[in-house]
């Protein structure tokens, strides 16, 4: 049987292109299947631990998919906004704290998260270089940002506008990159995090312009009395916030009328989460609270379902390129009729060419399992590292 | 029988003994951090040896308008807890990152009963645009009413940290209440006395203490360390000629020069210190009982 | 010129038991694929010394491949016997007539059949990779490469056969052919598409290995130039019975 394969050796180097061809089309077969099976557990894993780490999210009325898709995984349509007053009943409860996240603005391709400092704490995210945001216009960069765009501590980065033709919308605002976080393999290390009001300064809620009631040109001011001070249109607002100019920021209305995206919502315990869900159900509060983890699953549920169909297509496929394969080798071994002629001519033994085909199998099929290892055990290395790749954006 | 009993008492002072010389377990105490004085002094007085208070603006400056540095903020945000006053106090919380849950709206049960401020002019953008809104009055602990209320609300959140120094942190709750109770009584006592008289105020700062024992108290807004100036005491001689007062609140002594000319007016200086800054000697019920003294001594009640 | 048919061999001849003894033989096929007609062969007696040097000749169609066929084993006859160094290859079973043939003698193809995807000391070794009747060790190894040097394709073992000149390809065959030091050796048109210098020259190399291992050979082939140098040339259809 050496001799045999010695033989077969020879025959497959010989003919390297379609042996490669064979290998290849035999690692596919095995290998696709199984890779989409690690690459979606994977995203599982990914996807769930996240979302375990959020045990409830409190949104607008609509799709509790898009609000967990913003707010946990800061992708996907930003959804309707809640006031900061439903935040504030949640917190009056007493059974948890909530942690507001703003979304809707970006800087340089990356979303702008407008919440507080719990976050970082809440989420574990410590600074690798200079400090957290503690004042308006500060902001503090997930690790992949700060690398991408190579920004440090000391630098600024202004956010985009909503939109090109918003022309009485929200400006632009410079932030001063004051931290740089340290690298935490999710969504975070993707972000642009901001205290929530350096986030409502960027909608145009709050804003810095000159003392109105100071200023000399007669053409910034409509009307004046004593009380109070009308200010026209050429008022300009300030881009930035300096150390200048910050004491001129304000807001105009009610602070519990703003608006936020969601809000991680941390309740004391599992019976806390439990009431305060239950509050929802019964309508006493408005908007919905939800159980990312749930969401996430029923996701996973459907993408499985999904991945049902596409093992079928996948197993169809396979089949079609064994039979191809199959195809091959008869063909080669009428090809092969004269070599195999020659054989019994010179006085092969019987049972030669089963042995010399049969050994040509073994080395195909130990190639490709090779291979396939081979696959398998990089995609296990870096099955991580893909799957942030190819979602966390 | 006796020598049983005698090593009997050997055991126990040994087991006492040796209970005396083992370490303690290092509980590890609360870090608290207020925005004001007088918070900083209710929070010592409930929290005791298991909270370490911090209020770390300078003692010159007025917590109110007081920015602190970056470090400074981040040594807030690394606290167990922060006491805000509530009512807009003070004008860094507005620009500053906070952590929510940390947080302690100490006057947030009276919220309603908020006063308005000190009457700047608003300003708006446009007819019909978005406008500020005035500013609210602060100094909420001069009512001790209030004061109690945010005593308690501290009393609360701090429990609510630690449970198990809960009952020490009400018995501090308790004799800090008790100690207020009697101040309001005093002021009371001392505001009865002139009872239907017209004060005058300095400042705006005394709103709360006004609507607490009913007084008529009218607001300037003169510097203790500046003379008001031509129009400012045409504003005070404009309000005296609507209706008389004997004696003018102030937060701090001021000069003599209008010290006198308020005098020739026939209007008597009171300094009555709001108490925003720790003193250098004292604390803040101190700083109330001078001023109750002040009030005394002033409309000839000692 | 002398009749080529009528050369006989001054060679010895051996024992009894060795040699080519072919009696009464008869084999017939029909070629269906090419036509109608079937195709018969008749000897009735061939024998060949031990040692000798046989040329085998006749027209196109006549069966001389088919002679060598049956000769080796590879085809069966329907009567009659075929006797190679004792061994009755007419009547032996399939496996029996491959040992015999892969172990005791060697064939040389017209095609030359050699093993595209193996260099030329594989091709030379490649029988004793393809039957459990004979053991590659390192004597066979060492047999093979001096017989390459006597071939004179020592500096190519390694090169892979399709980069050979034809020359070069007959001496692989020839090579393969020798290694087992057959008792017999068949060669069908052993030196077909050379020109007369390499025609000269194979035969030299062959008629050395043969001398060398005192070898039977067989060899069918129309090139009338080189009958001379056989010990005895004979026609088929002359040979063939009616």
């Amino acid at each position: 049987m050496i001799d045999s394969f010695y033989l077969a050796t020879r025959y497959l180097l010989f003919h390297r292109v379609r042996s490669v061809t064979v290998v290849a089309c035999l690692v596919l077969v095995a290998a696709l299947p199984i890779g989409l099976e690690r690459i979606l557990a994977e995203s599982e894993r990914q996807l769930m631990a996240r979302a375990d780490t959020t045990p409830l999210l409190l949104g607008s009325k609509g799709s509790s998919l898009d609000l967990v898709m913003s707010a946990v995984y800061f992708g996907g349509q930003t959804p309707d906004p809640i006031s900061l007053a439903e935040i504030e009943r949640i917190e009056e409860a007493d059974l948890a704290y909530a942690i507001p996240i703003h979304m809707g603005f970006s800087a340089r391709g990356a979303p702008i998260v407008g919440t507080s400092v719990d976050y970082l704490d809440y989420r574990e995210l410590t600074v690798a270089h200079g400090r957290s945001f503690t004042i308006l216009g500060e902001s503090v960069l997930g690790a992949g940002v700060a690398k991408r765009l190579g920004l440090s501590p000391g630098d600024s980065l202004t956010s985009s506008p909503e939109s090109f033709f918003d022309l009485a919308g929200a400006y632009p605002l410079k932030t001063k990159v004051v931290g740089v976080l340290e690298p935490s393999g999710g969504p975070d290390d993707l972000a642009v995090f901001v205290d929530l009001k350096t986030a409502w300064v960027m909608q145009g809620i709050g804003h810095g312009h000159q003392d109105l009631t100071r200023v000399q040109d007669p053409t910034l001011v409509i009307d004046r009395d004593e009380k109070k001070v009308v200010g026209s249109a050429k008022v300009v607002e300030y881009q930035e916030i300096t150390d200048s100019n910050r004491d001129s920021f304000h807001f105009h209305g009610e602070p519990a009328s703003f608006p936020v995206s969601a809000a991680l919502v941390v309740p004391e315990d599992e019976r806390a989460g439990t009431l305060l869900l239950g509050r929802f159900v019964d309508g006493s509060l408005g908007g919905q609270l939800i159980r990312p983890r749930a969401i996430v699953g029923d996701l996973m549920t459907t993408i499985f379902r999904i991945k049902e169909v596409l093992d079928l297509a996948v197993a169809i496929v396979g089949t079609a390129a064994i039979l191809a394969l199959v195809l091959v080798f008869s063909l080669s071994f009428r090809l092969r009729e004269k070599e195999l002629r020659t054989n019994f001519e010179i006085g092969s033994s019987l049972g030669t060419t089963a042995r010399l085909l049969a050994a040509e199998l073994m080395l195909l099929a130990a190639a490709s399992a090779v291979c396939v290892a081979g696959v398998l055990f990089v995609l296990d290395r870096f099955s991580a590292t893909i799957v942030r790749g190819l979602f966390v954006t | 029988m006796q020598r049983v009993i005698g090593s009997l008492r050997l055991v126990a002072l040994i087991a006492v003994a040796g209970n005396a010389l083992m370490p303690t377990p290092s509980v590890a105490e609360m870090s608290v951090y207020t925005v004001n004085y007088p918070l900083a002094y209710f929070a010592e007085r409930i929290g005791g040896d298991a909270v370490t208070v911090h209020f770390p603006a300078p003692p010159g400056i007025d917590p109110a308008f007081w920015m602190p540095d970056p470090e400074v903020i981040g040594a807030y945000q690394a606290a167990d807890l922060i006491l805000l006053n509530g009512a807009g106090y003070a004008k860094w919380i507005g620009q500053a990152s906070l952590p929510r849950r940390k947080l302690v709206d100490t006057s947030r049960s009276f919220r309603d009963a908020y006063l308005p401020g000190e009457k700047t002019p608003v300003h708006q953008h446009g007819p019909t645009g978005d406008h500020t809104h005035g500013q609210i009055a602060f100094t909420t602990w001069l009512d001790p009413k209030q004061a109690i209320e945010q005593a308690r609300s501290i009393e609360a959140a701090l429990v609510k940290q630690d449970a198990e120094h809960a009952a020490s942190f009400a018995r501090g709750a308790d004799a800090l209440v008790a100690d207020l109770e009697e101040l309001d009584r005093d002021l009371e006592a001392v505001f009865a006395a002139i009872e239907g008289e017209s004060l005058l105020a300095s400042h705006p700062v005394y709103s709360y203490l006004a609507r607490r024992y009913g007084l008529d108290l009218r607001s300037l807004t003169w510097e203790p360390d500046a003379d008001p100036g031509e129009s400012g005491w045409q504003a005070l001689d404009a309000l005296l000629a609507a209706r008389p007062a004997r004696w003018m609140l102030w937060e701090a002594r001021p000069l003599d020069s209008t010290t006198a000319k308020l005098d020739a007016r026939g209007v008597g200086v009171v300094v009555f210190e709001v108490g925003v800054n720790r003193p250098d000697a004292g604390d803040f019920l101190s700083m109330m009982r001078d001023d109750l003294e002040a009030l005394n001594r002033a409309l000839g009640l000692r | 010129m002398a009749d080529p048919t009528k050369q006989q061999s001054q060679r010895v001849v051996g024992d009894e038991r060795s040699g080519i003894t072919v009696s009464d033989l008869r084999f017939d096929y029909p070629r269906g694929a090419n036509g109608a007609d079937s195709f018969s062969l008749h000897l009735s007696r061939l024998e060949i010394s031990p040692g000798e040097r046989v040329a085998i000749i006749g027209p196109s169609g006549c069966g001389k491949t088919t002679l060598l066929g049956l000769l080796t084993g590879i085809l069966v006859p329907r009567s009659g016997r075929v006797l190679v160094s004792g061994t009755d290859v007419s009547r032996a079973g399939d496996g029996e007539r491959r040992r015999f043939r892969i172990s005791r003698m060697g064939l040389v193809f017209q095609s030359l059949a050699l093993v595209e995807y193996l260099n030329v000391f594989d091709n030379i070794l490649y029988s004793y990779r393809i039957t459990n009747a004979l053991r590659l060790d390192e004597s066979v190894r060492s047999r093979a490469r001096s017989l390459a040097g006597e071939l004179g394709i020592a500096d190519k073992l390694r090169r892979p056969v399709g980069a050979l000149s034809q020359g070069e390809r007959q001496r692989v065959a020839i090579g393969r052919a020798l290694l087992s030091q057959p008792e017999v050796l068949l060669a069908d048109e052993a030196t077909g598409n050379l020109d007369p210098t390499n025609k000269g020259r194979i035969l030299d190399l062959l008629f050395a290995q043969l001398e060398r291992e005192r070898s039977t050979l067989v060899a069918v082939t129309h090139d009338h130039e080189l009958l001379p140098r056989f010990d005895r040339v004979l026609d088929l259809c002359e040979l063939c019975a009616p």
